[in-house]
């Protein structure tokens, strides 16, 4: 390919994508140059907001009328038949099922947290629970894959890639964009992939399917060389190279070459440091419930995430693996994952707050879809995208309120309903970008987030 | 807000002026206007408004229709909906703010909408929908004009240049065109490559390996045209050129050996049409014939079964794309398979984006909706899914693959007998099952025979059936008064317990048993008549009722003392019984016991079915082969347009058939068959003016760097132009021409075959050029469009892997077969805990590696591989520092250049000079330079090059404990991470 050379701008960004800025290091996302992308010229659109991103994915869809959506004519009518037609496609039967948690008002705000998530509840200020949140796709692919892509059946770029390549990264030694043990299943790396973006903005993966395991980037370090025989082979590289440069006079295919080669050196003795949390005080492990079994992964996942954003990433996805999805055994299933998860994300809230940070950090919590408030078998809810749950905090959006409202039994959006291109299309906005002119060209059009949808939800934003 | 509204009237007014000075360039919709129509004004018509006020509304509400320009400026029963440039007269904007109208119905707008709106209409509403709309069906498109576009007019021969071709004697028709260009422009083109870079040049772009130092050395002493083209048919005929070449057209087929997406099922037989692909590229299958058999080699004719498994194979083109398996709404999951099928096809073979026209008309192609559902028709009526592999989860069709009678038949005989047995084992180890749960014994409640203490001499006896344990015991009619047996037992409870005895009755069996039972209120002895069946379950009869204490031992003594007939004694039971005098337990479950004879025997005949069972599978015949394979629907039928692609939202019928654009005859499309063998004959027609296009350009792209045409996937309207249109069209002519005859300007002809258009192409001096670099060129032409010089190019992921694995010595060239053999149902869970799909480490050339979707293999995806979900026909080229830490520090990269120092210094008699000499000549194809001599002698820790390996390893001048070869495994790891190596000059 031609990017040796100058190229024309429509060619650089259908394909040598690598060449431009916050392009040029793809893949571990590092940005050097000034020079914007293409498309992103203008960025940002507006005043930001927010900086950066951190994405808290409750995978498998945690059901909002037991956490978020107090329902209480669900619990009045417990055991009767829904009154109205359920959705198509599903296993539940319509009967209605109360939520076996106690909903209390808590904060200023007296927003309503049921009894499953005590330490957010002491967070409801902060917080902006959007109630009315709809989707597309009844199965976890299509609903993950929309959430992550704006798309539940065509190969899309992630909501973090579009961030990545609208702003680039904070800090040229690390990725723009990390997704911390993302889901191999349901689309896996689809979701944190970048598509047609140019490779740089697809995330760097930490962990995998909820687990932290080893926290490390792969190849990050060398077990067999020592550090001065690795140098010495550097420097022959370095001369190596150059050669192969100077005799080719021009080309910036192998000058890129050169600058990654230099770039991964320079991470690899970067990067280390920020993976390592035991560089955090105890007590602030400890607040994060790290060396505790049921919040020990999340904790660490949900501390690391505050690593990486302080360090400069951009956007930040957490993800809890695919344990949200209780089509029975709700009861015990639920409690786990809000044991194994609530104090580590109130840990965060915290910690971003004490630091400043949470002003202009996006936080957003939630899962692919609800949960229908109806029974499936005797102890479960089924898949509900029709009306769910979630939570903001941060950013430039406004704290202790409730948007939008499902119907009485929490199944429905009905009320001010947010579509999850709009959440998209409201998260580009408070990061200062305009979802409908963030767009890419590929395969003969301008692609966005966003599609041809998407209205950012203003009534939410402080 | 008067003064902006000016100003948003002055930006239209200059939107006006652009229109007309770049129209020629954009087209009219490119201007600002029509932009902030199409993104702010047009989704919203179409979310909010087009149920009621459009031409696809069920009922059009109020008169009024939004979708068109002019329905829009009509307006309806209320009157003019928008008075241009006037927002506050506009009824529109006066309906979206609810004041008087409210509308949308539903809910107000967000106020941003609603300003979008007023601020439009301040513009002037400017529409740049120009079309009346009828039902359903929208043309805007003039397809006559369509036709003018370069791609959708004939191919059209020229004969080469003939000024140019004075200049350099001897050169091929490729090379007039080329220079032609060239001598216009004023440029010099770069003098040819050396040797060396030559023969690692045509290695790598044939068979995708580097040659070896002997190859090298070949042609490099004695480099000659001769040579280089001996050398270049030997390539053509490597089986390695298939594996190249057809990794070539698998990016472009989207192949995976899983489905990827929701639901990452494993595609056990893709590899099937993986090996099929590389066997047409070895074999030069003609590329019309490919064409056909992978569209519809299921309906072609055939003479032979392995020509129907070919052809059948062959369609697993159209079957290998991902799918959202678990969509739940199989309706929608049908459209979008048919829309990725449409995709691939369009962009594969024809470099069309046709997915646009799903929803609309292509808005820059002349590609009507209509031609993308003629298409959906094809491919609606095609079978592709079949059945659920779990609730909502969809699966694919296999077809199975014609077998010879004899396997057939062996394998219809065995199946059945495998049949009859399995359902035999069943039916067995059922019997089994219950009797085992039925003979539990309850150590508790039950004292067998084999726990009670014997006074005397008892026979042990399994003759007749029901009895509890192993056996029964009997006093063998024998020293009658002298036997007896005691069960001893501790209630697990203080309360009233049944006493059972079991034993098995006959006419020869005492009358009169004295049993005597120790309890808590003292003693008390029954008799039993043995010779009647004990009536409980055949196997107990009561002795009595009695309270026993936890605290005392109790005990059951049967005796022989005053009989006639056998005394038999099986085991005693004690079944609670509360206060009311019931049994706690059912009499069934109390009554749980079963011969344990029986239960031998039925163990027995369990263990001799599985035998046979290992037996028949042992020696079963080959199973049948399966292909995932397209196959035809019972019902055809022409597809409804899905009025903005919205499944549910049906509009007209369209009859199946082909773009216009690119069609001058009549259609006839067999009303039997889905239309896919119309289709293929459609689109590898000599006559079709973008197929030899396309794959030309293709084939050009992979050698010389760019294609022809730059936007190897896209010949439309936003794609590329090509640099050389008269050198295109006559290369595709001479490729659809037969071989052994000439094109119209008397050009031989290549007769689709691919091998033959390599062949001229890396024949000419185009291709051979060096990649010298020229000041003064390349400020006339940077980008190298009149290719003055030869691209440098990247190696492919495959190529890097596999050239490492060539040059230790490891690569193993055996081919083909299941990468994914043992996978299940899905290559991985979606759970959390799901460790993943772990390939085995092969050492396989590449394209042998599994390609498992969301699991690609890292040293591929790193370095570009192309994703396996999209049409790739040209890679990208990144440079991300993962691909530095890669090669810096994986252990595989590390191993493979251990192995290679090690071969390399294998013959210790060498010389130091020799070996890294030797070191370049096998990484790099080129001898080291003197510096780079030098520079290596340095690194490598040696003064004296001219001794041998041995003696250097004597001296110890490394050090002590490291030989030579660990040093050279540092320089070797070096040169691999280095530029060059990953670079074709």
């Amino acid at each position: 390919m031609s990017s040796r050379h100058q190229v024309s701008r429509r060619l650089a960004l259908r394909r040598s994508a690598g060449s431009l800025a916050g392009i040029t290091l793809g893949g571990m996302g590092m940005a050097t140059s000034a020079e914007p992308a293409v498309g992103t010229q203008q960025l940002p659109h507006h005043m930001p907001r927010a900086r950066r991103v951190i994405f808290l994915f409750m995978h498998g869809g945690p059901s909002q009328v037991d956490t978020f959506d107090y329902k209480p004519q669900l619990t009045a009518d417990d055991g009767r038949k829904l009154p109205f037609p359920e959705a198509s496609n599903i296993d539940a039967v319509p009967k209605l099922l109360k939520s076996p948690w106690r909903f209390r008002q808590h904060g200023e705000s007296g927003g309503w947290v049921s009894e499953l998530l005590p330490h957010m509840a002491k967070y409801i200020d902060d917080l902006c629970v959007i109630r009315s949140m709809y989707s597309r796709g009844q199965s976890h692919g299509q609903a993950v894959s929309m959430m992550h892509t704006g798309s539940d059946n065509l190969v899309r770029p992630s909501v973090g890639a579009w961030v990545s390549y609208g702003l680039g990264t904070e800090n040229p030694d690390l990725p723009s964009f990390v997704s911390i043990s993302p889901a191999s299943g349901h689309g896996g790396p689809r979701n944190y992939g970048c598509a047609f973006l140019p490779t740089a903005h697809q995330a760097t993966a930490i962990g995998s399917s909820g687990k932290l395991g080893e926290a490390t980037i792969p190849h990050l370090g060398n077990d067999r060389l020592a550090a001065d025989e690795q140098s010495e082979q550097l420097k022959l590289l370095k001369a190596i190279n150059q050669d192969h440069l100077a005799k080719a006079e021009r080309d910036s295919q192998i000058q890129g070459a050169i600058e990654s080669l230099e770039l991964a050196f320079r991470m690899q003795s970067a990067a280390p440091d920020i993976l390592d949390l035991s560089r955090e005080p105890d007590h602030l492990q400890h607040a994060y419930g790290i060396g505790k079994k049921e919040t020990d992964n999340f904790g660490r996942q949900c501390l690391l995430a505050r690593r990486l954003v302080e360090a400069g990433v951009r956007y930040v996805e957490v993800s809890t693996g695919n344990v949200w999805d209780q089509h029975s055994n709700l009861y015990n299933g639920h409690e786990k994952n809000s044991l194994a998860t609530d104090q580590p994300v109130a840990a965060l809230l915290a910690d971003l707050k004490s630091r400043g940070m949470l002003d202009d950090t996006l936080v957003v919590w939630g899962g692919e879809f609800g949960r229908t408030p109806i029974v499936q078998g005797s102890n479960g809810r089924d898949h509900n995208p029709q009306g769910f749950t979630t939570v903001l905090a941060g950013g430039g959006i406004k704290g202790g309120i409730a948007y939008g409202n499902t119907d009485e039994y929490g199944y429905y959006a009905v009320e001010d309903r947010v579509h999850v291109h709009d959440l998209h299309a409201t998260m580009l906005h408070q990061l200062g970008m305009d979802h409908t002119k963030l767009t890419c060209r590929y395969a003969g059009r301008d692609f966005r987030l966003t599609d041809v949808y998407g209205n950012v939800v203003h009534d939410i934003v402080s | 807000m008067r003064e902006k509204l000016r100003q948003c009237k002055s930006i239209g007014f200059g939107v006006f002026c652009i229109v007309v000075t770049c129209s020629s360039v954009c087209g009219a919709d490119d201007t600002e206007g029509a932009v902030f129509f199409e993104t702010r004004i047009r989704p919203v018509l179409v979310e909010h408004c087009y149920s009621c006020h459009s031409a696809q509304a069920k009922e059009v509400k109020g008169s009024l229709l939004v979708d068109s320009a002019r329905g829009l400026l009509h307006g309806g029963d209320s009157g003019t909906a928008l008075v241009a440039g006037e927002p506050g007269e506009s009824l529109l904007i006066e309906a979206l703010r609810y004041e008087g109208l409210e509308m949308p119905p539903s809910k107000r707008l967000p106020e941003g909408v609603i300003s979008d709106f007023a601020q439009w209409v301040a513009m002037g509403a400017p529409d740049p929908r120009t079309d009346d709309i009828t039902h359903g069906v929208v043309r805007t498109i003039d397809i006559e004009q369509g036709r003018n576009f370069w791609a959708f007019q004939p191919v059209a021969d020229s004969k080469p240049p003939s000024d140019a071709a004075a200049s350099v004697a001897a050169k091929s028709s490729i090379d007039a065109f080329v220079d032609d260009r060239l001598v216009q422009a004023r440029l010099r083109p770069a003098p040819p490559a050396d040797s060396a870079t030559i023969v690692r040049r045509i290695y790598f772009d044939l068979t995708g390996l580097p040659p070896s130092p002997r190859d090298l050395r070949a042609y490099t002493e004695d480099a000659s045209p001769a040579l280089y083209a001996a050398m270049v048919d030997r390539l053509l005929q490597s089986p390695q050129f298939g594996v190249h070449w057809g990794r070539h057209w698998l990016d472009v087929a989207r192949y995976a050996d899983s489905n990827g997406g929701d639901f990452n099922a494993t595609f056990h037989n893709a590899w099937k049409y993986r090996d099929y692909v590389v066997a047409a590229m070895n074999n030069d299958k003609p590329f019309d014939r490919f064409i056909r058999e992978q569209i519809a080699g299921d309906l072609l004719p055939f003479k032979s079964d392995a020509q129907r498994s070919e052809q059948v194979i062959a369609t697993g083109f159209l079957m290998v794309g991902t799918k959202m398996l678990s969509e739940r709404d199989k309706i929608k999951l049908q459209m979008d398979v048919v829309d990725e099928q449409i995709n691939t096809v369009g962009a594969a073979f024809m470099g069309m984006t046709l997915g646009c026209a799903r929803c609309h008309d292509h808005k820059f192609d002349p590609i009507p909706t209509k031609d993308y559902y003629a298409l959906a028709g094809i491919f609606r009526s095609t079978r592709t899914l079949e059945g659920e592999s779990q609730k909502y989860v969809s699966t694919w069709l296999r077809t199975a693959l014609p077998v010879a009678s004899d396997h057939a038949a062996a394998v219809k005989q065995y199946s059945s007998k495998l049949k009859e047995l399995e359902a035999c084992l069943q039916s067995e180890d059922k019997r089994l099952a219950k009797l085992k749960k039925n003979s539990t014994v309850d150590k508790r409640l039950i004292v067998d025979d084999a726990a009670a203490k014997l006074t005397g001499a008892w026979k042990s006896s399994t003759l007749t059936p029901r009895f509890i344990g192993k056996s029964y015991i009997h006093d063998e009619r024998k020293g009658k008064g002298e036997k007896s047996v005691e069960f001893s037992w501790t209630p697990p409870k203080s309360s009233v317990y049944e006493v059972r005895l079991s034993y098995t009755s006959g006419s020869t069996r005492a009358r009169n048993v004295p049993v005597r039972v120790k309890h808590d209120g003292g003693t008390t002895t029954v008799t039993l008549d043995q010779t009647k069946a004990p009536p409980l379950g055949k196997t107990f009869a009561a002795v009595g009722r009695f309270w026993f204490d936890v605290a005392q031992a109790a005990s059951v003594t049967v005796s022989n003392a005053g009989t006639e007939g056998f005394v038999i004694v099986d085991a005693v039971q004690f079944a609670e019984v509360d206060d009311l005098g019931r049994l706690v337990a059912s009499d069934e479950e109390v009554l749980r016991q079963q011969s344990a004879a029986e239960l031998t025997k039925q163990n027995e005949a369990v263990q001799s079915l599985k035998q046979q069972l290992k037996q028949l599978k042992t020696n079963a015949p080959p199973e049948l082969p399966e292909a995932i394979a397209a196959g035809e629907l019972p019902r055809v039928s022409d597809c409804e347009i899905c009025i903005r692609g919205e499944h549910h939202n049906r509009g007209e019928k369209v009859p199946r058939g082909f773009l216009q654009v690119a069609t001058t005859a009549d259609v006839q499309i067999d009303s039997n068959q889905s239309g896919r063998r119309e289709l293929a004959d459609w689109i590898a027609a000599a006559e079709h003016p973008l197929t030899s296009r396309v794959i030309v350009n293709r084939v050009w792209s992979h050698l010389l760097g760019e294609g022809i045409v730059r936007s190897v996937d896209n010949f439309g309207e936003l794609g590329e132009r090509p640099t050389h249109p008269q050198l295109l069209d006559h290369l595709a002519a001479r490729f659809v021409t037969s071989a052994g005859e000439h094109t119209v300007q008397g050009a031989a002809g290549f007769g689709w075959s691919l091998k033959s258009l390599i062949r001229e192409i890396v024949l000419s001096q185009a291709y051979l050029r060096s990649c010298q670099y020229d000041d003064a060129s390349w400020h006339s032409d940077p980008e190298n469009r009149l290719l003055w010089n030869a691209h440098r190019r990247r190696l492919p992921a495959e190529s890097l892997r596999d050239a490492m694995l060539k040059i230790s010595g490891t690569l193993d060239l055996s081919a083909g077969g299941s990468p994914v053999q043992g996978a299940g149902t899905l290559v991985r869970s979606n759970s959390a805990d799901d460790e993943g799909y772990n390939a085995e480490e092969t050492l396989c050339r590449s394209l042998y590696l599994p390609i498992i979707r969301n699991e690609l293999p890292s040293i591929l995806t790193v370095f570009n591989f192309a994703d396996p979900d999209l049409v790739v026909g040209q890679r990208a080229a990144t440079n991300v520092p993962a691909q530095a830490l890669l090669l810096l520090n994986s252990p595989f990269v590390m191993d493979r250049a251990d192995q290679t120092a090690e071969w390399l210094c294998a013959d210790k008699s060498k010389t130091v000079r020799y070996l890294i000499d030797q070191t370049y000549r096998v990484v790099l194809s080129r001898s080291a330079t003197a510096e780079e001599f030098e520079r290596a002698a340095k690194f490598l820790k040696i003064s004296k090059p001219g001794r041998t390996i041995e003696a250097e390893d004597k001296a110890g001048t490394v050090s002590s404990s490291e030989l030579i070869s660990t040093r050279v495994s540092r320089l070797v790891h070096v040169l691999f991470a280095s530029t060059e190596f990953r670079m074709l000059n």
